[in-house]
């Protein structure tokens, strides 16, 4: 299975040569980083080309200084995971939505602008999810305060 | 034309005639006598609701591997007071109606309910002389006042200015509609080899065999008419509960609910009997054994037939609630496949076997 | 007659608070619209607050018919960034508790469900049998239910004895029993109707959606966590996935039913094979490096994920969890317009959903 890894790793540097990125021994996890304004067509070129099929979960991590929005994309016919990070403004973060590849990503970003304030460009939808309508502040970044 | 025929009320009346004639004169006393007389009626049929109600948390239970109700009651008999208990809790409960219901068709509802139950209980043949009204059409009585029921669970869905209601009182419509006919072609049929609509004459000719062994497919039809009817599993869809919350009852709360309710276990045990009428040889005995009785003296012949009737309701109630433990829930579309493309052409085939078995008996 | 009708927040078809917007048309499903949030309690910002040990518990909590496969996420994850390697009698033990688990969740799945299509006893009757897993896990971790058994590097408690007979004994009783009321549903035509080419979700559909778990299975998809990619001892034993290629109701259905037999398996034979030794590794950190990791496990209802962030602090940095039935309930927009409305809880009740780790 690590071949293949190799494999996909080897067909991804073909084709994006700015890419930074490693490939360890005996880990089923590959980190990327990529720059917001390229994130759609890397996830897209993941999907199609190298069969990551499946989008398990969008989420963010507020630094204090910078905010990264996280993909975490796996696939239906093997173990890899492919972790696609990418950083945004803290101020105004905002990136391009990816629900028109994975329909799953709808609650997934909502629940990211819910709980970080990111706001994803071209999303059907984006209320917030968990919490009420009227609910003020976006409760996981680092500075809110919560009592 | 009553009861008072039995030979055990008959002395009764005469001798409340004698004493009550003089005093309030002859019509006055006939008047307060079946006033009395639909008390005992009604008061039989919920004396059966209760043993019904507790029979099917008893019974269901013991199925479901577990106890049901265990306190309330004497002993040997736990949790036969459970359903006492129950009404009282819904009898004291608070009486309201909601802002956006139309007050008058959510009253009416449940009433007519209860009505159509109870007044086919009194053309019911409970036993020798237990007749409450004797009518010639009491067949087509009975089948008038089954149709009333389902109209008024209509009523109650449509009024509650609730769309779960509306739903399940949309259903009840469907369901009712797509299943009288069946119900009465085979109710028909049995008519037909009895040559009479009466339902005591019905179940009187059925002396020497049961119409259960001549009208097998009937009997079975019957059986599943009246589960759909009943709106028990697994035609409870009216009041599925998964889906509708209580369908036509989700508004109603304290004594209506209380009513729909004693509504549906009066109509179970009405239908059972009217079962037990038509195809299981009312409260006779069959293969002419019921001459037997007549060497009894008449008042305990007449208790005889009335404990035979009432064994033969049980066995039918107990078959009922088996497939409540059983079976699963059909869907809306299932149901009316089931009664238009089965059931109603079923129902002619028997018709034609009953006019066939009618050729053969004579 | 077009109309929006409320199911939920409190209604008996939800499994749990959420609200589905259903619009209709007479008895047709045109749209549905699923609404989720009414359970949030903020876990994910709790973890920031609370010290890595703390948290466990809260994980528990988090599915609450099937715990120890949440804690067992947390608790992998948090390992894999310790570098801390369980001895082998404790991965024993958690991969038996995992399974049982398993078992005692579908339980209450199939009552459910059985609840559902309008039949109560499959319920009292499955209810009955978990009882039976409950005890015995209860006799090992001490809880019925919120058991905080894993530990980082080993397991809380280890096996009482005489608990592996007694176990052994349960789930062959529990096999010979499952036939009564599983065939209650098999052999029944009125369930079969009720389930039988309801709720199709193609493959192509599910792959979309991401689901993941028994519905993904059932529309054919190998997918399985302990066999992608696999954690505890899933690797050891060889496990297989049980796959249905009937993508309806009717296919997670029986998914599910033979996933309570293969979980008996897993979990007798490695019972049978329970090594001596601690069920606690020697030195175990109490904080983890800073790093970050992604750790799966495969729960009752599908992938459950941590995404773990530490800063080397005594608190999580930041920790995501990702619930399979937050994307099963999403899934219905694809799964119910065009149904009937009674197949709604059909087609809810074969997702399995569980509100406590979707709202987190």
């Amino acid at each position: 299975m690590i071949l293949d890894l190799y494999r996909i790793a080897e067909a991804i540097r073909a084709s994006h040569p700015d890419l930074e990125f490693d490939v360890k021994e005996g880990e089923r996890r590959v980190v990327f980083k990529v720059k917001a304004e390229k994130l759609h067509n890397f996830i897209k070129f993941l999907r199609d080309e190298v069969g990551r099929d499946f989008l398990s979960t969008v989420t963010a991590v507020d630094y204090s200084d910078r905010m990264e929005v996280v993909y975490i994309l796996g696939s239906y016919s093997d173990g890899f995971i492919f972790v696609v990070k990418t950083e945004v403004d803290r101020e105004n973060p905002e990136v391009e939505s990816v629900v028109d590849l994975f329909p799953t990503a709808n609650f997934h970003e909502r629940e990211v602008y819910d709980m970080f304030g990111v706001r994803f460009r071209n999303h059907p939808n984006l209320r917030r999810l968990l919490l009420p309508d009227d609910f003020e502040g976006h409760p996981l970044r680092k500075d809110y305060e919560w009592w | 034309m009553s009861w008072y025929e039995s030979p055990i009320l008959q002395p009764v009346y005469v001798k409340a005639m004698e004493v009550l004639g003089p005093i309030i004169g002859r019509t006055g006393a006939q008047l307060l006598l079946s006033l009395i007389e639909s008390i005992l009626i009604i008061a039989l049929i919920f004396i059966n609701v209760l043993i019904i109600v507790w029979l099917e948390r008893k019974i269901l239970g013991r199925m479901m591997n577990r106890r049901g109700p265990v306190y309330a009651g004497p002993p040997l008999l736990w949790g036969l007071f459970q359903a006492i208990a129950d009404f009282l809790k819904l009898m004291t409960k608070e009486f309201f109606i909601p802002r956006r219901a139309d007050r008058l068709t959510y009253i009416i509802g449940p009433a007519l309910v209860v009505f159509a139950g109870l007044a086919i209980g009194l053309m019911v043949p409970f036993g020798e002389g237990f007749v409450g009204l004797k009518n010639e059409a009491s067949l087509i009585y009975i089948i008038a006042l089954a149709s009333l029921e389902p109209m008024g669970v209509m009523l109650c869905g449509l009024s509650a200015n609730n769309k779960f209601s509306l739903m399940g009182g949309m259903r009840a419509a469907a369901q009712m509609i797509s299943y009288e006919l069946p119900a009465v072609l085979v109710l028909i049929s049995a008519a037909l080899l009895a040559g009479s609509v009466d339902i005591l004459e019905i179940a009187e000719s059925q002396s020497q065999i049961w119409y259960v062994a001549i009208l097998p497919l009937g009997a079975l039809l019957y059986l599943i008419t009246v589960l759909a009817e009943l709106e028990r599993t697994p035609f409870d869809i009216p009041e599925a509960e998964s889906e509708l919350v209580a369908g036509f009852m989700t508004e109603y709360g304290g004594m209506f609910y209380g009513m729909l309710m004693a509504a549906h276990y009066i109509s179970v045990f009405v239908t059972s009997a009217l079962f037990v009428a038509v195809f299981l040889g009312g409260y006779g005995l069959p293969f002419g054994l019921n001459a037997a009785l007549e060497m009894l003296p008449p008042a305990l012949a007449s208790l005889t037939t009335l404990l035979i009737f009432h064994v033969k309701v049980y066995i039918v109630v107990f078959l009922l609630i088996w497939i409540r433990a059983a079976y699963f829930r059909f869907r809306i579309d299932q149901l009316l496949e089931l009664g238009w493309k089965r059931l109603f052409p079923l129902s002619l085939l028997n018709l034609v076997w009953a006019i066939a078995a009618l050729g053969v008996l004579s | 007659m077009e109309m929006w009708v409320n199911f939920g927040p409190q209604h008996p078809f939800t499994h749990g608070l959420w609200r589905l917007k259903v619009k209709v048309e007479g008895e047709t499903v045109v749209d549905v619209e699923p609404t989720i949030g009414y359970l949030h309690r903020g876990v994910e910002k709790l973890a920031e607050k609370r010290s890595w040990v703390k948290f466990i518990p809260y994980n528990d909590r988090l599915c609450y018919v099937a715990s120890m496969g949440w804690t067992e996420g947390y608790v992998g994850a948090v390992e894999r960034l310790m570098g801390v390697e369980p001895p082998e009698r404790a991965l024993y033990l958690r991969t038996i508790t995992s399974e049982l688990q398993r078992i005692a969740s579908h339980f209450v799945w199939l009552g459910a469900y059985s609840i559902d299509l309008g039949n109560f006893t499959a319920l009292l009757f499955a209810v009955r049998e978990r009882e039976f897993i409950l005890d015995s896990l209860s006799r090992l971790t001490g809880h019925r239910m919120t058991y905080n058994y894993p530990r980082f590097g080993g397991v809380a408690r280890d096996a009482p004895n005489g608990w592996v007979e007694r176990t052994i004994r349960y789930l062959n009783r529990i096999e010979r029993k499952m036939n009564d009321f599983v065939n209650l549903m098999l052999d029944n035509e009125t369930f079969l109707k009720r389930v039988q080419g309801v709720g199709i979700l193609k493959k192509s559909v599910a792959k979309e959606w991401g689901v993941t778990g028994p519905v993904a299975r059932g529309s054919g998809l190998k997918v399985d966590v302990r066999y992608n990619d696999p954690y505890l001892l899933y690797e050891e034993i060889g496990f297989e996935p049980v796959v249905e290629k009937d993508c309806d109701c009717f296919a997670r259905y029986m998914v599910r039913i033979r996933e309570i037999y293969e979980s008996i398996t897993i979990a007798r034979e490695l019972l049978m094979r329970l090594p001596e030794g601690d069920v606690m590794a020697k030195r175990v950190p109490r904080v983890p490096p800073p790093g970050e990791i992604y750790y799966r496990v495969e729960v009752p209802r599908g992938e459950a994920g941590y995404y773990i962030v530490s800063d080397g602090k005594d608190v999580p940095y930041r920790v995501k969890i990702r619930s399979p039935a937050y994307v099963h309930i999403q899934a219905t927009k694809a799964m119910m317009p065009g149904c009937n409305v009674a197949d709604l809880p059909a087609i809810l009740g074969s997702l399995d959903v569980c509100l406590g780790d979707t709202d987190r």
